[in-house]
């Protein structure tokens, strides 16, 4: 197995969009995870938020920490025992057209049997005064090993075409 | 392929320095890792390589001292010797707890550089704190050593998010870390020191 | 390996002047990932970012940027349109600053190459002063669905001596079938 940072797999968004993206079958011979993704949703409005949860699990066993930045605002906000980790927002329908996201979520000793507790730097983008930085915190409260890992929007537009997903996996 | 100039204009004229690319070549790799079996409360990394351009921290850990959180505190040492427990550093950060409340604040003056709010044992069980630390160019011999890092450490009620910055007022390369906490880590908490390579 | 180095650039001379950049980035990899470690020679305590990309035949028809970063003293939310750049706010210690302290910055930039898509750079940066100092995210816009294969960055009154950037690319050659 060779050491360091290695692409696992890649998604890339077709013509029909997608409502939720998963990467399943993740080997388990890496130590630590990190998820790349450039992100639009589909829904009418600027931005969108959107989720993650892992091994199929939508328990209410996710939670979220965050400080967030849009453009002249500032905020920070947690959610609890949620059926998915809240990562940030996305641009969406209403933002600049063929504008995208840039997300990095990193996850460390993901097939150890500690929750899951995830870095998450997030940022929205649009052509105007506002648009979203995250700088986020998720646990999952799950004690096996992720296999698994999906993004939804629960219901608040699909992923529209060319967004990607790109899973790498780091090895000590 | 080497790294070639562009431009040829004289020092201290407008002039744009163009380079094309070298050959590329793998950049990450890990150095050495620790796991926390006892009850120390100091993880050391010695007689780091010189042989990268940065060093990477991947550090997922929960303390065992009496609160609900606590901090990672993180001090370097060069030339070989032990670290520098001087008042030699000092920290910036970007804190939020998510309940409505952010802040920022400094450190001045300090003998250790603020690097992660982390659980500690008053702290739902299991939860560990992760945080990812940047160091670059820590083998400069003309610089103080800068630590950018980036903290998660929520646990479904309470919790952080934050980014941090520290210097070490030092110009000595990096030959040693110690990532220290209150009381002990929590057996389970990990240490990986990754090398960032580059070319010349 | 998926990381590759591709280039890096050192500023040895302290009569450097202009921005720095970088030409014939490779079209091979999926994300760029740029390291700064940084200083300015600008006559104050801070110096702001500049950053564009653009290739060999068009450039960005408009620039965004938003910030959140504090001081140790406040926490900002900022942002700027109408620039001819993407612009972070006291990204660089200034001539005026601590001496030997240099910024820290982490950039990503995703899909680069992309032909459909504007594009979206992430940044975390900071650095510390012993007394004050500045950390923070920063995303900059550029509307510019073309491949990029330049790049520059740039302070005011440039680069101090010391200052590096390295330039690595990822890619997404995955290993693994049945995602």
């Amino acid at each position: 197995m060779p050491k360091g940072m290695q692409a696992i797999y890649t998604q890339t968004v077709g013509a029909g969009n997608a409502t939720t993206v998963t990467f399943n079958n993740i080997p388990q011979t890496y130590t630590d995870l990190q998820v790349l993704i450039s992100p639009r949703l589909s829904s009418s409005y600027s931005q969108t938020g959107f989720y993650i949860y892992l091994n199929g699990s939508t328990a209410t066993n996710y939670s979220t920490t965050y400080l967030q930045g849009a453009g002249n605002a500032l905020g920070s906000s947690r959610e609890t025992n949620n059926v998915a980790c809240f990562l940030g927002q996305a641009p969406a329908a209403n933002a600049t057209a063929n504008t995208f996201g840039n997300v990095s979520i990193y996850i460390p000793n993901y097939t150890s049997g500690l929750f899951k507790q995830m870095i998450t730097d997030v940022v929205q983008e649009n052509n105007t005064t506002s648009a979203y930085q995250n700088l986020t915190a998720n646990m999952a409260r799950l004690n096996s090993p992720i296999t698994s890992i999906s993004f939804n929007t629960f219901g608040y537009g699909d992923f529209v075409q060319n967004s990607t997903f790109t899973l790498y996996g780091i090895s000590r | 392929m080497a790294i070639r100039r562009f431009s040829t204009a004289r020092p201290g004229s407008k002039s744009n320095r163009l380079w094309d690319q070298d050959t590329a070549q793998g950049a990450m790799e890990p150095i050495a890792s620790q796991t926390q079996t006892g009850t120390s409360a100091t993880i050391s990394f010695t007689s780091i390589p010189q042989t990268y351009q940065d060093l990477f921290l991947v550090v997922q850990s929960r303390s065992g001292t009496a609160s609900t959180y606590t901090d990672i505190y993180a001090r370097f040492g060069t030339g070989g010797g032990a670290v520098d427990s001087g008042n030699n550093y000092s920290t910036t950060r970007l804190i939020t707890d998510g309940g409505g409340s952010y802040s920022t604040d400094r450190y001045s003056n300090s003998s250790l550089i603020y690097c992660n709010i982390i659980s500690a044992s008053s702290t739902t069980v299991g939860v560990f704190a992760s945080s990812l630390m940047h160091i670059p160019n820590y083998k400069n011999t003309t610089s103080f050593k800068t630590m950018l890092i980036r903290s998660a450490s929520d646990a479904n009620g309470t919790g952080y998010s934050t980014l941090q910055v520290g210097t070490w007022r030092n110009t000595g390369a990096i030959t040693s870390i110690d990532l220290l906490t209150n009381a002990n880590y929590t057996p389970g908490s990990t240490f990986t020191l990754y090398g960032i390579k580059a070319g010349s | 390996m998926t990381m590759q180095h591709i280039a890096s650039y050192t500023v040895t001379d302290s009569g450097y002047s202009g921005p720095i950049y970088m030409l014939n980035i490779p079209q091979t990899f999926q994300h760029l990932h740029i390291r700064i470690f940084g200083r300015s020679k600008f006559n104050a305590v801070t110096s702001g970012f500049y950053a564009a990309v653009y290739n060999s035949s068009s450039s960005p028809s408009s620039f965004a940027t938003h910030s959140m970063h504090g001081d140790g003293t406040t926490v900002v939310a900022a942002s700027n349109t109408g620039l001819p750049y993407a612009f972070a706010p006291q990204a660089f210690p200034g001539a005026t600053a601590t001496a030997n302290v240099f910024s820290s910055l982490i950039i990503d930039l995703l899909d680069y190459t992309s032909t459909s898509k504007n594009k979206t750079m992430k940044m975390i940066y900071g650095h510390d002063r012993n007394g004050s100092g500045f950390t923070g995210i920063n995303s900059q816009l550029f509307v510019f669905n073309q491949a990029v294969d330049r790049f520059y960055i740039d302070t005011e009154s440039s680069f101090a001596v010391g200052t590096r950037i390295d330039i690595y690319g990822i890619n997404s050659n995955p290993i693994a079938t049945g995602a």
